[in-house]
């Protein structure tokens, strides 16, 4: 390879090789249009040393980390909406509100869900499109109703949309018919809110299953009809019976050890005591309450 | 933060202008012949290939230096020392053999290329090195209308041999259609577009060597027969790519 020498600096010369490269070199006391045949080319500086490479690749793996995780927590279930018709669906949803599933939680809700894909969608785009396929398939008639039961680890957005999502079904289904939209909080708000569709007439169900059953369990004598002779009764053999008897010194006290009481005093025959005028002393139970039904 | 040494800033400016390196280099004449001195362990000559390796490696400690690297001239010591270092060992393999130029041991003072026959005319190399240097002048005082110096063009000198060749077809294109380089010198400017697409080169590698481009293109006008029988092997390519 051959070289011209072209310009003379003070640290260097610039010379062109036979390839068209114009190249910068140690001065060798040359003189400008010199040929040469051999140079010492100057190192091209380091454009991109370590000092930068790494930074940078530092950088960018953090970026790719952050994306990736971004990317996870699209994928993460932040909050459950139970839909319950009569068909019961969860809509598993992001931090977006973006659905990741659907899926029927009863067998009717199993129906109403099939071959519908609510992935990707918005919620209440989701909650407007199952609605629809309910009215369609017959679970969802005018006065009906809708629970909403809203769960989430946040109180936040439970609360958030426990306006937002019967706001906007109501809007959706005031043009077809008329449904009541309940909504409760889930395990963690708890609160129950029952949100009466516009016109009154379909706020029925409401009411419904308020404080009914709580003092249910109790098998007590509370002498009624209902408890019959019959269930007792007939069972002539058991000792049962005795427990009417262990009845006469009336308070539970004996209850509590019971057991004991239980077996030693059986004449088979006390039933009848059984139905006999129990005698207020119950009274801790309120035998009101089972007569009313 | 401290108050940087005056020379870092001057160390910045010439990166990018070559008037100004110059001017940091001959400055620091100095302290290049001093560091060249210390490694050789005798004061140094301009004579020395061991001087021009360290000015050599000063401009390169200049486009290589970052403040990450430490204060300046410690770096540039470093740069030179590990320069004249790796010359050494290059030059090793040559130890044992004798120089011709060294003098020969008889009085008149011959040395060993005194006695080989001469075969070179040293007048047309002298006439042709003359001739050469006046062409080179033209050049350089075109280039300056444009804007550039060979240090310039230098610097923006494809690197890759894949580029070097992408530019090369595009000199050749432009060579065989020497209305280009009317236009060139008509207007001052590049005709960029006509070159990416009549060449096939893409205009961004173009656009990226665009002095070194000027610098050739320059060469294929009327004026420059020597340095284009110099570039023969460029030129030439194309005709056995068209042939």
């Amino acid at each position: 390879m051959k070289y011209i020498v072209l310009e003379r600096h003070p640290g260097y010369v610039v010379v062109l090789d036979e390839e068209g490269r114009f190249l910068k070199a140690a001065d060798r006391q040359y003189q400008v249009g010199q040929q040469l045949d051999a140079i010492l080319p100057m190192r091209p500086p380091r454009r991109r040393g370590r000092a930068i490479l790494f930074p940078a690749l530092t950088a960018a793996a953090c970026l790719v980390l952050l994306a990736l995780s971004a990317v996870r927590m699209a994928q993460i279930p932040y909050a459950s909406v139970y839909m319950t018709i009569n068909p019961q669906v969860r809509i598993d949803v992001n931090r977006r509100d973006t659905v990741l599933t659907v899926e029927g939680t009863n067998p009717d809700g199993e129906v109403l869900t099939e071959g519908y894909e609510g992935r990707g969608k918005e919620l209440e785009q989701v909650m407007d499109e199952l609605t629809d396929r309910a009215v369609e398939m017959g679970w969802l008639h005018p006065g009906g109703q809708i629970t909403l039961t809203l769960d989430a680890e946040d109180g936040d957005w439970v609360a958030a949309h426990s306006d937002s999502l019967p706001a906007h079904l109501n809007e959706y289904l005031s043009e077809t018919l008329q449904v009541t939209i309940r909504v409760d909080g889930g395990e963690t708000g708890g609160q129950e809110a029952a949100i009466p569709v516009g016109p009154p007439p379909t706020a029925v169900p409401t009411a419904t299953p308020t404080a009914a059953p709580t003092a249910v369990p109790t098998p007590v004598p509370a002498g009624d009809s209902g408890y019959g002779d019959s269930a007792y009764g007939s069972s002539e053999t058991q000792g049962d019976s005795g427990y009417t008897a262990a009845t006469a010194p009336p308070q539970d006290s004996g209850y509590g050890e019971g057991d004991s009481g239980y077996e030693t005093p059986a004449p088979p025959e006390q039933d009848s005591g059984y139905d006999s005028p129990e005698p207020a002393e119950d009274s801790g139970y309120e035998d009101s309450a089972y007569d009313s039904e | 933060m401290d108050k940087e040494h005056p020379i870092v800033e001057a160390v910045f400016a010439a990166k990018t202008d070559s008037a100004r390196a110059d001017g940091l280099i001959r400055d620091c004449l100095p302290f290049i012949r001093g560091q060249a001195s210390r490694f050789l362990g005798r004061p140094c000559t301009d004579q020395d290939d061991e001087y021009s390796i360290a000015l050599i490696a000063f401009h390169e400690a200049i486009q290589n230096y970052s403040r990450m690297r430490g204060p300046f001239l410690r770096y540039a010591a470093l740069t030179i020392r590990s320069r004249l270092i790796d010359h050494q060992r290059r030059e090793k393999r040559h130890r044992g053999q004798i120089s011709l130029f060294a003098p020969r041991d008889e009085e008149d003072g011959r040395t060993l290329a005194d006695t080989l026959p001469e075969d070179r005319d040293r007048f047309a190399e002298a006439e042709t090195r003359e001739a050469t240097r006046r062409e080179i002048e033209e050049l350089a005082t075109v280039l300056q209308r444009f804007g550039a110096s060979f240090s310039d063009i230098a610097d923006n000198c494809p690197r890759q041999q894949r580029t070097l060749e992408a530019c090369g077809q595009a000199v050749r294109y432009a060579a065989a259609h020497p209305d280009l380089l009317e236009e060139l010198l008509r207007t001052g400017r590049l005709p960029l577009a006509r070159l990416a697409e009549g060449s096939g080169i893409a205009r961004k590698t173009l656009e990226r060597h665009r002095r070194y481009l000027l610098a050739m293109l320059l060469i294929q006008t009327n004026g420059y027969e020597i340095i284009r029988g110099h570039l023969h092997r460029v030129l030439k390519r194309g005709e056995e790519a068209t042939a």
